[in-house]
């Protein structure tokens, strides 16, 4: 199987985001970055694939040279191939851009069986470019893939998380997943395979190399504001009598109509 | 700028065993204010099999007219076939707004659309408005809900949205309103789905989803046991709650994963959330904090969560919930 997985590089979600002030936007500088969870659990999902059936697992991501970094991860952890596709200078992204990039990309490095996306990031929480990305190499969809339970030479049978249950599909190949937390645990890199991927020299793809046309690569959402949510009012903290106080809460829930 | 050659906006409404789902008629409902402030017509698109007799409920939340396009190999929800289906409706009528509901397939297909479309998508709205340039901006929570951002489709129609869950009031029902139903013939071969569905496996009987539950009650590592999820269960079942969970009770193996709330499980804002045990670690906050109203029940005055609840009950929560069912059985009893 000849599987490519798409990572993205984001914030660190151990604290807050910073919002500046001066630009209405939030602070990445000096942030500590991590790979997206959901697309380390795709990554995990897609090297069990290939630690069984063969094959090989390729990473690729869209951004500057910083976000090389989870790349060297995607190495580490097992991957065959990583990929950088730089995106154009001076141009704001979207979901959209990096739909229309990494379909490029994956039609010059192809042919795969799979690729594979997280279900959604965990900065902007779009759930959109897996989906996008799918429609625009005319690949097989499925998103919100729970478990993967069969592979063929020509099919894939999943468990997808639907509106009204799990689904079990059987979708044809080419295709492409996007994938829940329970896909598996990402493996801890070795020791051996961490030095390797520093070592190794990640191409950088710019647009003529992936046959994108630049132009069309800009946002069409464009972010107008970043802001913090209304705080909370600090409500009501009852202290006393366990059962007293119960009785108390039950009560306000019932005279607001909560209830 | 409008553009004249696209018109109204669209509610594509999920439906499943004969009912228009809860979202969807959000959905619809939001649809319609959107219509009114932009004094264009509002229309529902019903995809699927046996769909035509949910008209009448698409009239009465607000729909003017409704897109019929009732297959037989739309039965499932599919990405390719109801992709199709709806790109070729977008072809031959032209919405100038589409709003999906911001679920699994309402994701699903939107996304598909805007790769097909190149258009904009804005995921997981909570408002939409325009502002004084008469700008369409859409306000989303992003970062698991810790921050939100506002944003404006730009370029080619139509603008596609996915409309958050309890974000926006469905409106008040109108019986018996009616308006056009447009029946639609697709050319739908079972080839084009690329997939099939070999089997749905419902959630258990009376289990209600997260992303549905009016009222959720989780619990966390105060419950100190996969036992405790007992009594959450059972307070649950008493106030027809869904049942969710910190990531630390997943980890711990007392829940599966499906029931995780925050920003790596999921994203909820019911109207009442009772968060039994948890400490409030800053990816559960984000997750919840949204909900109208939290109760919180925790040993510790301390605890973070408190600093997001409207009432903060400090207590062992195997004093305070056996409470809390009986007092919730009476309320429900008067009834």
């Amino acid at each position: 199987m000849n599987i490519m997985v798409c990572i993205k590089q984001v914030l660190d979600n151990a604290s807050v985001p910073k919002l500046d002030p001066a630009t209405g936007r939030v602070v990445t500088e000096g942030v500590e970055t991590i790979a997206n969870p959901f697309d380390l659990n795709a990554l995990e999902g897609a090297l069990r694939l290939t630690d069984v059936h063969g094959g090989e697992v390729s990473v690729i991501t869209v951004g500057n040279e910083e976000c090389k970094t989870v790349l060297k991860l995607g190495l580490a952890m097992g991957a065959a191939h990583a990929y950088l596709v730089k995106a154009p200078d001076g141009q704001e992204q979207d979901s959209w851009s990096v739909s229309y990039l990494l379909s490029r990309a994956i039609t010059s490095l192809g042919p795969f069986d799979l690729v594979l996306c997280g279900k959604q990031a965990i900065d902007d929480d779009s759930a959109q470019v897996g989906g996008s990305i799918a429609r625009l190499l005319n690949m097989t969809q499925v998103t919100y893939v729970e478990e993967i339970q069969e592979v063929s030479s020509e099919s894939i049978t999943v468990k997808r998380a639907g509106n009204s249950g799990s689904e079990i599909i059987a979708a044809r190949l080419p295709a492409l997943l996007t994938c829940e937390k329970s896909l598996g645990e990402p493996r801890y890199p070795t020791l051996k395979r961490t030095r390797m991927a520093n070592r190794v020299d990640i191409p950088a793809l710019d647009c003529t190399e992936i046959g994108a046309d630049p132009d069309r690569a800009g946002a069409l959402v464009k972010v107008q504001m970043v802001y913090a949510p209304e705080p909370r009012q600090r409500g009501e903290l009852l202290r006393g009598e366990p059962e007293e106080i119960t009785r108390l809460a039950v009560a306000r829930l019932v005279e607001q109509k909560i209830i | 700028m409008p553009n004249p050659d696209y018109q109204g906006v669209w509610a594509c409404l999920d439906q499943a065993d004969g009912k228009i789902s809860g979202v969807s008629l959000e959905v619809l409902s939001a649809a319609r204010r959107l219509a009114d402030m932009l004094s264009v017509q509002a229309s529902a698109v019903l995809l699927g099999h046996s769909v035509d007799g949910l008209a009448a409920e698409a009239f009465a939340y607000g729909a003017d007219r409704v897109y019929v396009c009732d297959d037989e190999k739309l039965k499932d929800y599919r990405a390719a076939t109801y992709g199709k289906a709806l790109e070729s409706l977008i072809r031959s009528y032209r919405p100038a707004i589409i709003l999906f509901g911001a679920t699994n397939n309402g994701h699903d297909l939107a996304s598909r659309l805007a790769g097909s479309l190149g258009t904009g998508l804005c995921t997981n709205c909570v408002r939409l408005q325009q502002n004084e340039e008469g700008m369409l901006i859409a306000s989303r929570p992003v970062y698991g809900g810790s921050l939100m951002e506002n944003v404006a489709c730009g370029g080619a129609r139509p603008w596609l949205y996915t409309i958050h869950q309890n974000a926006m009031e469905p409106l008040e029902p109108q019986d018996g309103k009616t308006g056009d139903i447009i029946p639609v013939k697709m050319e739908l071969e079972e080839e084009d789905a690329c997939a099939k569905v070999l089997k749905i496996i419902p959630a258990i009987l009376g289990e209600i989803s997260l992303t549905d539950a009016q009222i959720i009650v989780s619990g966390g590592r105060g419950l100190g046991d996969a036992k405790g999820f007992t009594l959450i269960q059972e307070l649950a079942d008493t106030l027809h709650a869904a049942v969710g969970a910190s990531r630390a009770a997943v980890d711990a193996g007392w829940i599966p994963y499906a029931h995780q709330v925050g920003q790596t499980g999921k994203t909820v804002s019911p109207r009442l959330y009772i968060a039994c045990g948890i400490s409030g670690a800053l990816q559960h906050l984000a997750g919840m904090k949204n909900s109208d109203v939290i109760v919180a029940v925790n040993r510790d005055e301390n605890a973070p969560i408190f600093s997001a609840a409207n009432y903060g009950i400090v207590g062992d929560l195997y004093q305070v919930i056996p409470v809390m069912i009986e007092e919730f059985k009476k309320v429900m009893a008067g009834r």
